[in-house]
């Protein structure tokens, strides 16, 4: 009789035991591209939860040539709403309400006209790189990420480099592009990468998906977006509904 | 209720039933059922030789992905992304999530991975040897973590009788990453269009200086990238001019030119493309 309650205990630890590993081993609702590494990597986003879109062109563009990149702008101001955000966009240009934004936001996301080293409205409205180099150190730790959808928004020019700058000033990650983009190929990857975020992606593993996605649509015609520059924490996931809940050390901010 | 009308009834709801089986399988326009094409993607993927066990990998979730030369069934697994032709069951897109661990990985010279681009190809498009597959473009890029990543692409070039290339509809596009296939794109699609244009490329160009709001001086120093090429637009295959202009950057700093694709039998502009 002894015996069998000992055989009976042991056999329940023994599936104790496997219950415990299997729990363990089995990942909750993996997001895509969730892999170990991904997981050692906790970037904290910060508290902010202000999101700001730009789409920069003058209405003259707008109107006369049929430059339009307001969909784009709108589609991605609702998305980051849908992510958790407190999301505005601006079609207008006012670099100066960029440049105040870029230190009260989480997100800048930005599409519009540029040349290396300046985002710029209009000729007479940029965010040039010297804006963000006369900002205080750190003061845009508060932006988890920003995005400078234009040409040559991370290239580096006698003027300097506004996404490189940008990260320079605190900003987790910044995403840019070293060369001139096709406008329509532009607006496709544009819309592609803010859903992949919005499907808990990675910033890299969203702007690699939005490439090869906007390469099927062209049919091989890539439109340059192929050259991405991403600075700093680029396995960063913005989704704040999609989150796993804080741990005790850092319950006043959110892990993922 | 006689023993007939019993019979009837029972045959009507057997072959109700193997209706909705037959609808649930098998979608409209002959396409293959998504459960066919989830069969064709395992294939695929266990026909990938790799360190990595594809065969068994999860799928998280699945939807449909359309472009103008195609509709796919796109699967999300946590491996990456893949598409499924709806017409063909053919993979037609695959990309796969880099990790950030360098473990076994080396850097790859451009020459080697352009050759391991080519086995893949070679491996996963039927045709690669069949067509007349041309080296277009290949790229070094930034991969990830500090990893070189390489991008190749071939299309399927023909002569015209006058000797013009003409770039099919058919290409294939891969990613490698330090010896590691990243993604791969393999198009295949019948040449329905005359190869015949009528727009003659000079037409053509000047049609994309003005679309592109460009200066028509014929002074300006442009630089052109033109092919003759068959395309898609608004679901229709096309015989277009695919013309890049490139005219450096304007007073203001900002990149000037872009991309107009023009058909080559109506001279109707298929897409204004300017730089961003």
């Amino acid at each position: 009789m002894k015996k069998k309650i000992i055989l009976f205990f042991m056999i329940l630890m023994a599936i104790a035991i496997v219950v415990t590993i299997f729990t363990i081993l089995t990942p909750e609702n993996p997001a895509p591209g969730d892999n170990i590494s991904n997981f050692s990597k906790n970037v904290v986003l910060s508290d902010n939860t202000n999101a700001r879109c730009y789409g920069g062109y003058p209405w003259v563009e707008e109107e006369v040539y049929g430059r339009d990149v307001s969909a784009q702008t709108i589609h991605a101001s609702g998305t980051l709403d849908e992510m958790g955000y407190s999301s505005d966009y601006y079609l207008e240009s006012d670099s100066g309400l960029m440049l105040t934004n870029m230190s009260n936001s989480s997100v800048i996301y930005y599409i519009g006209h540029g040349c290396p080293s300046a985002l710029c409205f209009d000729s007479s409205s940029c965010v040039i790189r010297d804006d963000v180099f006369e900002m205080n150190e750190n003061q845009l730790n508060e932006l988890d990420l920003a995005v400078y959808i234009s040409f040559g928004s991370a290239s580096e020019s006698r003027f300097g480099n506004i996404a490189s700058e940008t990260y320079k000033k605190g900003a987790k990650c910044v995403l840019g592009f070293d060369s001139a983009l096709l406008m329509e190929n532009s607006k496709t990857w544009s819309d592609y990468f803010i859903d992949r975020l919005k499907a808990n992606l990675t910033v890299k593993d969203s702007a690699d998906r939005a490439l090869w996605d906007e390469v099927l649509y062209y049919s091989g015609n890539s439109g340059n977006l192929e050259h991405v520059k991403i600075y700093g924490s680029k396995n960063i996931r913005i989704n704040r509904n999609l989150m796993k809940p804080p741990n005790k050390q850092n319950s006043d901010k959110i892990a993922i | 209720m006689n023993r007939i009308s019993k019979c009837m009834v029972l045959l009507i709801l057997l072959s109700s039933m193997a209706t909705l089986c037959y609808a649930q399988s098998y979608d409209t326009d002959q396409n293959i059922g998504i459960n066919d094409a989830e069969n064709r993607l395992r294939t695929f993927l266990s026909s990938i030789d790799s360190e990595k066990s594809y065969d068994e990998a999860r799928i998280i979730s699945s939807g449909d992905f359309r472009t103008f030369s195609g509709d796919y069934y796109e699967f999300e697994m946590g491996i990456g992304n893949f598409k499924v032709d709806k017409k063909t069951g053919e993979v037609e897109s695959a990309w796969f999530y880099q990790d950030d661990s360098n473990a076994g990985r080396s850097e790859m010279s451009e020459s080697r991975s352009l050759k391991l681009a080519e086995e893949f190809a070679r491996r996963h498009y039927s045709s690669f040897d069949n067509l007349n597959m041309k080296l277009s473009d290949s790229e070094k890029l930034e991969g990830n973590n500090g990893r070189t990543r390489y991008l190749f692409r071939w299309y399927d070039v023909r002569e015209s009788l006058f000797g013009q290339d003409i770039y099919t509809s058919n290409y294939v596009f891969v990613a490698v990453e330090s010896g590691k296939i990243a993604g791969y794109i393999g198009i295949e699609r019948e040449t329905e269009v005359s190869l015949k244009p009528d727009v003659g490329e000079k037409e053509a160009m000047e049609k994309a200086v003005y679309v592109l709001d460009l200066p028509a001086d014929s002074n300006t120093n442009y630089e052109y990238n033109n092919k003759l090429c068959v395309c898609y637009f608004d679901e229709k295959q096309h015989l277009a001019w695919d013309i890049n202009v490139d005219n450096g950057v304007d007073s203001w700093g900002y990149a000037s030119g872009g991309q107009a694709v023009i058909d080559a039998h109506t001279g109707e502009v298929l897409l204004k493309n300017p730089y961003l």
